[in-house]
């Protein structure tokens, strides 16, 4: 039963490729930062409602009990569902890239439309060794975050050159 | 055409004009602000600051015009420009995307016209402005950045290949139903409520007691007299705006001009064409009538809607002719897929979910104030409900060629067509309940101005979403 429901909620023909396992290690970092913010939110929000202005109990439990909710989903299952449907593949003539955490998208990118390709790290990823891949049409932009540095670069310069090679008029 | 020139002096009068507005209520607020007993009082200090402000636009105006200068040769328009910080700008034939005209009623009397020419970069501006130019001097322009190698004077006019004009009857037609007066129905309505705010207490209590004498039916009376009248206002208003409209196909391009007032003279490469969009509002399908748009790569953000246009309206069955004439590029799809039965259920939801909140708000404040009748929002769902299986049923996909077909209703019923080296990428998307149920949704971006734009198609069945997929895919 539920592996039938698992087998469901799979995307058929996933691309190949999975990015770099650290990136869970990174989102996590995030998660939990980002949890300690909402968490002294809530707190705020608490000390703010029953003790300045005098409001009833409640309120205030109850953004603590939206902030406890939000930490291991911050900490733990949105960087696992992100980690799990993260999947790219580099083709001849295109690049296929799948993400999500409830809605999974599935993006089909022509090397014909590629305009440039990026590459960037913030202070975490750099930390782990890691560099975010964008790539830019004339109306759209991706990013596959997380790879191995040197894989990013080897994708840039591939992806450069295979965008080159075909051209085509807007 | 080798030296510079300037601009017909009237652009002095027309800027200084245009401005006198912003500056109305700038000189107000120094004259305010001054102290009471310099230039006599609030009203002489009003009329200085005035007059000392036109005076200094008018200054700065002269000043513009004398230092912006143009000239122009086969292939290139070159502009100097600036009084302090000097600007010099050359656009090349091939960059240009596109030029309109149009004139106000000031520049039509004196054979002016303001000639815009719009490349391919991401300004929301024109590139090139020239607001007071003479209609010929402007064709001369055009000419010289159109036409690939020299063209001599002698040579005959281009004939278009095809063109379409707006029959008297038919922009009636297309003003009363365009569905404006609604938008300008809402103006009247917010103005009323806004002044409302200020009218006197005792007045209001003596209006409320003398409303109160009047019959119901009167007061019913007033209001539909109103709408009617707001209605017939816009669809003049409309009608002025799009009198004398036509749109020829040239070789390489589309040419679209309307107005009587306001003259519009626009010019759409053909390979600038990234989408030809048909919209029917709702008050224009049961009638069999559409809007027809085309998606243009680059150009202004202020002129979008205008560059857009492709025809104000056209009977439904005349499409199909209209495209193979204007358009033979593009054509409407012959056979189409629907969404699978399934995807009702997610349509019904989407559209019953808001209005249900809706509801309930309304319920519980109902309740609060212990106000009566509650239960008459509830009706409130039949719309919804109807608007829901209409989407679903409007819900359609096709994969012809190189062309792409999607259709779907927000509340205008919308089709798009776009080639397949139009569509930037192609994504396919689905939540869990979508691929518990193997649907996806399908979304095509491509270019427009000022930046890209996507349409997609909602609960599309998984199969018919990777044919589509399978068909974009280079590989």
């Amino acid at each position: 039963m539920l592996e039938d429901l698992r087998e469901k909620l799979r995307m058929d023909n996933e691309p190949k490729e999975t990015i770099d396992p650290r990136a869970r290690k990174v989102w996590m970092i995030g998660g939990a930062l980002g949890s300690i913010i909402v968490l002294a939110v809530a707190i705020g929000f608490y000390a703010f409602v029953t003790m300045i202005y005098g409001g009833p109990d409640w309120v205030g439990w109850i953004a603590i009990a939206l902030a406890l909710v939000y930490v291991p989903w911050g900490v733990y299952f949105s960087p696992w569902l992100r980690m799990r449907f993260w999947r790219y593949e580099l083709r001849e003539n295109e690049m296929e890239i799948q993400h999500g955490i409830f809605v999974i998208k599935r993006h089909l990118i022509p090397m014909v439309r590629v305009q440039y390709v990026d590459t960037e790290h913030g202070p975490l990823m750099r930390y782990f060794g890691l560099t975010t891949l964008s790539i830019s049409t004339a109306a759209t932009k991706f990013a596959i975050p997380a790879l191995p540095k040197q894989r990013a670069e080897e994708l840039r310069g591939e992806i450069a050159t295979l965008a080159r090679v075909s051209e085509e008029d807007v | 055409m080798s030296e510079f020139r300037r601009q017909h002096p009237l652009l002095i009068l027309l800027d200084t004009g245009r401005g006198l507005i912003s500056n109305l209520s700038f000189a107000l607020i120094i004259a305010i602000s001054l102290p009471d007993d310099i230039f006599g009082g609030f009203v002489g200090n009003a009329v200085v600051a005035l007059l000392a402000m036109f005076g200094l636009s008018a200054l700065f105006n002269v000043l513009r015009w004398y230092f912006f200068l143009y000239h122009y040769e086969e292939g290139l328009v070159h502009i100097r420009q600036g009084v302090l910080f000097k600007r010099e700008r050359t656009i090349k034939r091939d960059r240009v995307q596109s030029m309109n005209t149009n004139a106000n009623v000031l520049q039509q009397a004196f054979g002016l016209v303001t000639l815009q020419i719009k490349t391919a970069g991401v300004s929301v501006d024109a590139e090139v402005n020239l607001r007071a130019v003479s209609k010929s001097e402007a064709e001369s322009i055009k000419s010289h950045l159109y036409s690939n190698g020299v063209r001599s004077e002698s040579e005959p006019v281009e004939i278009p290949k095809a063109s379409r004009f707006l029959q008297g009857r038919d922009i009636w037609l297309a003003a009363l139903t365009s569905g404006r007066f609604m938008v300008l129905f809402s103006v009247v309505a917010l103005i009323y409520a806004q002044v409302f705010e200020y009218i006197p207490q005792s007045y209001l209590d003596q209006a409320v007691e003398s409303l109160s004498t009047i019959p119901l039916m009167v007061v019913i009376g007033i209001a539909v007299g109103l709408f009617l009248l707001t209605w017939a206002l816009s669809a003049i208003v409309f009608v002025i705006q799009f009198a004398n409209f036509s749109v020829r196909r040239f070789e390489d391009r589309l040419e679209v001009s309307w107005g009587v007032l306001k003259k519009n003279h626009v010019i759409v490469k053909l390979h600038r064409v990234q989408a030809v969009v048909v919209q029917q509002g709702p008050l224009r399908q049961p009638f069999g009538l559409c809007t027809m748009l085309v998606e243009v790569a680059g150009g202004g953000a202020k002129e979008r809607e205008k560059i857009s246009l492709l025809h104000p309206l056209i009977r439904r069955k005349e499409v199909d002719g209209f495209l193979k004439d204007i358009l033979p590029e593009y054509r409407l799809p012959l056979a189409t897929v629907a969404l699978p039965k399934r995807a009702l259920r997610r349509y019904l939801f989407r559209s019953i979910v808001p209005v249900a909140v809706l509801i309930g708000i309304i319920i519980t404040v109902f309740q609060f104030w212990d106000l009566p009748y509650s239960w008459v929002s509830l009706l409130l769902l039949v719309p919804a409900i109807l608007l829901g299986i209409s989407r679903y049923r409007n819900g359609s996909l096709s994969v012809e060629g190189d062309q792409l077909s999607l259709r779907f209703r927000n509340v205008s019923l919308v089709q798009v067509l776009i080639m397949r080296s139009h569509i930037q990428s192609l994504s396919l998307m689905a939540n869990p309940f979508q691929r518990i149920g193997r649907l996806r949704t399908v979304r095509s971006s491509f270019l427009s101005s000022p930046a890209g734009k996507s349409y997609s198609l909602k609960d599309l069945d998984s199969e018919d979403a990777k044919t589509v997929r399978d068909w974009y895919s280079r590989n």
